[in-house]
């Protein structure tokens, strides 16, 4: 083959190309080189003085907490357009396992959360619940690994000024948590996440009512009445989505999950070990099939609500479709969350800080005595009102009209209540 | 593809003539040349056909044989014997209205030939860089759910076959024997008719294979068929790359080679020819000699409907006229106009019926012809 070695437009391989093996002989074959293997467990040590460097989100890169020195990290900002996979086994077998980066687990006896963290991390509290009862044991190497992560952004050091601000925001809350500064250790958490591409194709049939006004003859005299003229129509709706986001662990409030949300996911990056490098990564815990039911569920109900609207009659009976799904496909990533948790009268509750846009969400205790003061001031001009009226109906018009008037305060008054006292719920709420 | 290197011997053929065909065939056979259709064939010495045996409208006249001095290499044996041949044949004219007299089984065989297609075979090296993409079978679950309101979502889960395609580049250094291409020019609408022999029940070449048959002569010689060698070569060098690869699938496949130690040799195809006339033209049928496939235009006899449909409207305008004749007796005899009704009723319906034959004719004949000659 020496006269085959000179260069032409078929050779020499493209960059990237590396020989494989050929089940023919004579045939030599050059293929793209496989994606790599995961990389040596990584530690993370300073060049210089040897001290365990870690992520800096403020600068966006590897720092020295002793000697200051920075270290660059190189991974690429993909955004939407990073690498997602088709629901095939295959795919999943070569999804690489592991962080690419020496790890032990923290597992809390308490809730039963797992934290991958750097071997040398010193913790003894569990982010999510906060309980001391911890265990470190070595990191399992049996889950997916992540292919890209948005990348803390928001700086821990600010974030207490920015807790304790929130925390003294809402006349509901008890004053003395304007005080509070007892944010027990605030925690860098990667959060894991699935993401979910589909293309539905929709194919809807119902009985769609249209309103129509007729006049009868009844009782001697012409009356009007609403009637629905039912007749069957069909259509098709078609909706593409695009990262349908499911949380990939049950250790967190899903309430104060979509509080803190959304994640601008533009900024997602190769998952380069360096950004978990001094913070704590919690490896998924609902697998990528049950998450994929909560999306399908989640895409489906969307998709059904998108052919309703299709319909154009807010009338539609015996309505039947079918949801008909391509091109599904899936992703694995991390998402930045700072979580923390502070003691308030006996009680520990739960904060969590969107580690992108550093939006803050949490439970808060709530002071009952105020939101009770405030629903009966919602309720007793209505009530009064109406008490004043029923005593004076038999003066005539002027009691008639303050009962009705007292009524309609009334009802205003106790939508106002509800809405106040689940608020107040919703505050406590994990 | 254009750097190829060949060694044949058959460049210069076209200006040598064979002087004795018998010595290299083994058979005595001589050339010769249609006007008709400029084919050209080799015949039985003894009994030359005063007809073309391809096209039978022409007349033949010898010709010098423009052929390589070594005789076919190998030849692909008749497996439709005579007999066989005429119940082929026989089933094959059933089923035509009209049918012309010539256009039956006994008739055809009376006519029937030996007919033998040239196809070379081609072995040679391969040594070259190729590209290609190779793409491999792997199944993916797509989702399929359905509403109601009375029964909710059901959900149903479709396996799906999908291709992932990868590229792939490398080297070949390969040698390939027998390697099929065309001998004819017009051998690609030979092979439409004929349909596909299998190539691996050739045998080497016997003089009885030709014996009182005609031998078509190749018009593509060994320079002139190489670009329907090189397909050949770059098709077989796809589908080893794609087994190199491991792959199911391959596209895009491009090679740039050298060829070294060609070497053509003749393989014959066994078929049958017959012909029929209609009207004024000639209807030639082939058949493979191999599979029995029959390939020709079924003609039916344009004649002998519109006689038919003569004689049909003849009978309705004479029973229209007594039946007339009749009515008009019938207003002094009435019993003579109720038959004299019945048969205007009659002849007024054999009237309609009489152009059904030459129309229906016509419409057959229209539809049993080559899409490319209506």
């Amino acid at each position: 083959m020496n006269n085959t070695n000179r260069p032409t437009a078929l050779w020499p391989p493209p960059e990237g190309f590396v020989p494989v093996p050929s089940q023919v002989a004579g045939i030599e074959l050059y293929a793209p080189a496989p994606e790599e293997e995961p990389e040596e467990t990584r530690t993370f040590k300073c060049r210089h003085c040897g001290g365990t460097i870690a992520y800096n989100a403020t600068q966006r890169q590897l720092t020295c907490p002793y000697c200051g020195r920075t270290q660059e990290l190189t991974a690429e900002e993909v955004g939407q357009a990073a690498a997602e996979f088709e629901f095939t086994l295959e795919t999943m077998e070569r999804r690489e396992y592991g962080w690419g980066e020496e790890r032990r687990e923290l597992v809390c006896e308490s809730c039963g959360a797992v934290v991958a963290v750097a071997p040398d991390a010193l913790t003894s509290t569990c982010a999510f619940c906060g309980s001391h009862r911890v265990l470190a044991r070595d990191v399992t190497d049996d889950v997916l690994r992540p292919t890209t992560l948005i990348p803390f952004v928001v700086d821990n050091e600010r974030l207490q000024a920015q807790v304790a601000e929130w925390l003294g925001q809402g006349w509901m809350h008890p004053p003395e948590l304007r005080g509070v500064r007892a944010l027990r250790e605030l925690t860098g958490v990667y959060l894991p996440f699935w993401t979910f591409d589909a293309r539905i194709r929709a194919d809807w049939k119902a009985e769609v009512g249209t309103r129509r006004t007729e006049r009868y003859y009844a009782d001697g005299e012409w009356r009007t009445r609403t009637v629905i003229d039912w007749r069957w129509k069909s259509g098709r709706v078609r909706l593409p989505i695009n990262d349908h986001l499911v949380a990939g662990t049950a250790h967190v409030s899903r309430v104060i999950l979509r509080k803190v949300a959304p994640f601008n996911l533009h900024g997602l990056v190769e998952c380069d070990p360096g950004y978990l490098a001094g913070w704590q990564a919690k490896a998924y815990d609902v697998q990528l099939q049950e998450a994929w039911e909560i999306a399908k569920e989640e895409m489906r109900e969307r998709a059904k609500r998108a052919c309703h609207s299709d319909t154009g009659s807010s009338h539609v009976r015996n309505f039947r479709m079918t949801a008909d799904f391509a091109d599904e496909r899936w992703r694995y990533i991390l998402l930045p969350v700072y979580l923390a948790s502070y003691p308030f009268e006996d009680r520990t509750f739960q904060v969590m800080i969107n580690g992108q846009t550093g939006k803050v969400a949490g439970q808060k205790p709530v002071a009952w005595l105020r939101v009770w003061l405030a629903i009966a001031a919602l309720l007793s001009p209505g009530a009064c009102l109406g008490l004043l009226g029923l005593l004076t109906v038999p003066l005539g018009g002027i009691g008639a009209f303050g009962l009705v008037v007292g009524f309609i305060l009334l009802v205003a008054g106790l939508i106002g209540a509800i809405f106040l006292f689940r608020k107040a719920r919703a505050s406590e709420e994990v | 593809m254009q750097e190829a290197r060949r060694q044949d011997t058959g460049s210069k053929e076209r200006e040598q003539a064979v002087t004795d065909v018998a010595a290299v065939w083994g058979v005595p056979l001589m050339a010769v040349h249609c006007a008709h259709c400029g084919e050209a064939h080799l015949v039985p010495k003894d009994a030359v056909p005063p007809l073309c045996p391809f096209c039978f409208q022409g007349p033949v006249t010898p010709q010098p044989a423009y052929l390589r001095e070594e005789p076919p290499e190998q030849a692909l044996p008749y497996s439709v014997s005579e007999r066989k041949l005429a119940r082929i044949l026989d089933r094959w004219t059933q089923g035509v209205r009209f049918r012309p007299a010539e256009l039956k089984a006994t008739a055809l065989m009376q006519r029937v030939r030996r007919y033998l297609v040239p196809l070379w075979l081609v072995d040679g090296r391969v040594e070259g860089v190729w590209r290609a993409d190779v793409g491999f079978d792997y199944q993916a679950v797509s989702y399929q759910d359905r509403y109601s309101d009375r029964a909710g979502w059901s959900s149903r889960g479709v396996t799906e076959g999908r291709v992932r395609w990868e590229p792939r580049v490398g080297r070949i250094s390969r040698t390939y024997e027998n390697l099929a291409t065309p001998a004819l020019d017009d051998h690609r609408a030979l092979m439409d008719r004929l349909g596909d022999f299998d190539l691996g029940r050739r045998t080497d070449y016997n003089p009885e294979a030709v014996t009182g048959g005609a031998v078509r002569i190749p018009s593509l010689e060994p320079e002139a068929a190489w670009t329907g060698a090189e397909t050949a070569f770059v098709r077989a060098a796809g589908a080893e790359c794609r087994q190199a690869a491991g792959a199911d699938h391959v596209r895009d496949f491009t090679l740039e080679a050298e060829y070294d130690d060609l070497n053509w040799t003749l393989l014959l195809l066994p078929a049958y020819v017959t012909w029929y006339r209609e009207g004024e033209q000639v209807w030639p049928v082939f058949i493979n000699g191999q599979s029995g496939r029959v390939s020709g235009v079924r003609r039916a006899s344009t004649r002998k409907a519109n006689v038919t449909s003569l004689i049909l409207g003849g009978v309705a305008l004479l029973l229209f006229l007594v039946g007339g004749l009749l009515t008009l007796l019938g207003t002094a005899f009435l019993p003579v106009a109720a038959a004299g009704g019945l048969m205007l009723i009659v002849g007024l319906l054999l009237a309609i019926a009489a152009p059904v034959p030459a129309i229906g004719v016509w419409v057959f004949n229209r539809r049993s012809l080559p899409t490319s000659r209506r």
